[in-house]
């Protein structure tokens, strides 16, 4: 049985109209489906307004789909009962892109990792639990000085730190890490993915990691979806989409990396026009105002997400199956 | 002749605690219509680097403690208040990170141009610059587009009106810090072959401040790495990027995934940055650096020149 199965997810908000009585939605998650086994990571990258966030909220239920089944463990997570639903709020987890404003300021570092097994009552004596608090810390390379001490104390990299080990205090089993590297300094980077590499490992986790940096989800993903105003345009295994995009804003993606131009690519004529707003979706293909490929058929009709192999998905017209 | 000379500036940030010199001993220089990149994490003292330039730095909390910098032969720091505001924003312009931050939100964008026209260049303040302006930055339906408020505009075309702004005064230095850090890929890879096009185009130097090393590696002629407070590397950009000396420089670059290299742990640096109240002794760098010996905590090591204009801080890999 897979960890967890998402299948044709929607998520619509209503937002203010103009008029009066005018109704408008916005689509912010269209029909998404995918798998994810344990052990394993699946990425999300996609531009700013793509919707990525709604879909990783929902996951840890902070937001209610509109349409769609999550299932996890084969249960379907929005008919759980009061008991089953406080266990999956254990068993998975959220790391926040900025580490300054995911912590409570006003805890000790002891008093926030320590906060989520005390709610779920996982343990009960206390110095049991600061026995565990320790252990978590220094997993996440930390050490025992850093109990008594405030988030303010600590640079962004090990506050992110603290953030993951806030996460792991309830043993998930799935961790939606929702840009956890982005505000991260290079060098600093660099280790949190080499320790959630780790911990996967350790602790066989599974991963659901957004991000907008295609070379940070190259490293750790071994899936891949891209995501364009609310839909998946590919799908499939990682390393393949990123060595060999079909659709083509996967390939505007790709080249659009700093520093990943080549001197082939000089007279590549570059990335054009702006993402549309959610609220304005174009009709047809998502993409066909800014794709450089677009033809009468792409304004008119939606393409649907399908497999040019058996495990790699695109939604675009002119890529054809792979025999 | 350069057209900018920073010559061993210092600055200085004091706070209740003390005082902490944020930069130390900086040079470098810039010629007309050249791309120069300051390269360097959060806390290494690059955007106060390009604040000093025209003195933009609060003082208190700031001091200069040292140095000269020379723009377009004029020394900085000997020049009057009025001199000064026509400096900013005149010969040299800035972008920022933030374009919303930036603007008034309720101004419409072509009278913040216009503003920034009648400031610096009172005899183009007309409509027919501010389309020109719009034109230039590649905005399109520039008549129409003047109309509107920054908020009805997308986070890549505020930068466009910025480097409009910034562009009104015909600046012969363009300082952009992190410009394409709040944007979007795609967007990102936009702006930056516009100010490489307007560069070659209008013929000013641009001094660009980034952290990511694939945006300097697309854009700089020549860059400057600094590593908390000081430059550790200086030299063209291919062959600092390429074959970098300084360990903190190479140390960089490994540590950044890079694209087509699949799963692989990252060699990262160990520990942080350190924060200015406690920059160590010696080499900045040795608490953090694989080459370290015990020499590297008790002098500070010199910018020492490795040929071909490159300079490097490491008596290690480049002896005196």
């Amino acid at each position: 049985m897979k960890l967890l199965e998402v299948q044709e997810l929607e998520i619509r908000y209503r937002v203010q109209g103009n008029g009066f009585r005018e109704r408008r939605y916005l689509q912010a998650v269209n029909q998404i489906s995918f798998e994810l086994d344990r052990g394993r990571t699946i990425g999300l990258v996609g531009e700013s307004g793509c919707g990525k966030s709604s879909l990783a909220r929902s996951l840890v239920l902070l937001e209610e789909p509109t349409n769609g089944e999550i299932r996890y463990q084969g249960r379907n997570i929005l008919n759980m009962n009061r008991a089953e639903r406080k266990d999956y709020r254990r068993s998975v987890q959220m790391i926040f892109q900025d580490p300054y404003g995911s912590l409570n300021p006003k805890l000790t570092v002891e008093a926030s990792v320590a906060e989520g097994i005390r709610l779920q009552g996982l343990m009960t004596k206390p110095d049991q639990i600061q026995k565990e608090v320790i252990r978590l810390l220094e997993k996440v390379g930390l050490d025992a000085s850093a109990t008594k001490r405030y988030p303010r104390q600590f640079s962004g990299g090990q506050r992110q730190r603290i953030g993951i080990a806030r996460a792991l205090a309830v043993r998930p089993e799935l961790i939606v890490c929702d840009e956890p590297v982005s505000a991260l300094d290079v060098s600093v980077q660099a280790q949190v993915i080499n320790l959630l590499r780790e911990l996967q490992t350790d602790f066989q986790l599974s991963y659901l990691f957004i991000t907008h940096d295609l070379a940070v989800v190259e490293n750790i993903s071994h899936e891949l979806m891209v995501m364009y105003l609310g839909q998946i345009v590919e799908q499939g295994p990682a390393k393949k989409i990123i060595s060999q995009p079909k659709h083509p804003y996967s390939q505007m993606l790709i080249a659009s990396i700093p520093g990943n131009r080549t001197e082939a690519d000089e007279n590549w004529s570059g990335s054009r026009g702006d993402i549309p707003s959610p609220l304005n979706v174009p009709p047809g293909c998502p993409f066909h105002s800014r794709c450089p490929l677009a033809e009468e058929r792409c304004r008119l009709e939606r393409p649907l997400l399908k497999p040019i192999t058996p495990r790699h998905l695109v939604a675009c017209h002119l890529v054809a199956t792979e025999d | 002749m350069a057209l900018l000379e920073v010559n061993d500036l210092s600055i200085e940030l004091s706070d209740r605690q003390g005082t902490y010199r944020i930069v130390d001993g900086l040079s470098l220089d810039i010629a007309p219509g050249e791309s120069f990149c300051l390269i360097g994490e959060s806390g290494s003292g690059k955007s106060v680097t390009a604040l000093s330039l025209t003195r933009l730095l609060p003082s208190p909390p700031f001091s200069y403690a040292g140095g000269e910098v020379r723009i377009d032969n004029q020394d900085v720091f000997g020049l009057d208040d009025r001199t000064l505001r026509r400096l900013r924003g005149g010969k040299v312009s800035y972008i920022f990170q933030d374009p919303v931050a930036y603007l008034n939100p309720v101004h419409r964008v072509g009278t913040q141009i216009l503003e920034m026209l009648k400031l610096h260049r009172p005899e183009k303040a007309n409509q027919e610059r501010i389309v020109e302006l719009l034109k230039l930055v590649e905005i399109p339906a520039p008549e129409l587009r003047l109309k509107d408020y920054p908020h009805q505009m997308s986070g890549g075309m505020l930068q466009r009106v910025m480097i409009a702004i910034a562009l009104a005064s015909e600046p012969l230095l363009l300082v952009a810090d992190e410009p394409t850090t709040a944007l979007d890929v795609t967007v990102q890879e936009q702006i930056l072959r516009l100010l490489e096009k307007l560069r070659r185009q209008l013929g000013m130097a641009v001094l660009l401040i980034s952290h990511n090393l694939g945006v300097v590696h697309d854009f700089a002629d020549r860059v400057a790495v600094m590593y908390a407070g000081q430059v550790v590397e200086y030299g063209k950009a291919t062959e600092v990027l390429n074959a970098p000396q300084h360990p903190y420089t190479e140390a960089l670059l490994e540590a950044a995934p890079r694209i087509g290299s699949g799963q692989h742990r990252l060699q990262a640096i160990p520990g942080q940055v350190p924060p200015p109240h406690s920059f160590p002794s010696g080499c900045r760098f040795h608490t953090r650096c694989n080459l370290t010996e015990p020499s590297c905590s008790i002098s500070v090591p010199p910018l020492h020149p490795a040929g071909d204009g490159r300079m490097v801080r490491c008596p290690i890999r480049v002896p005196s």
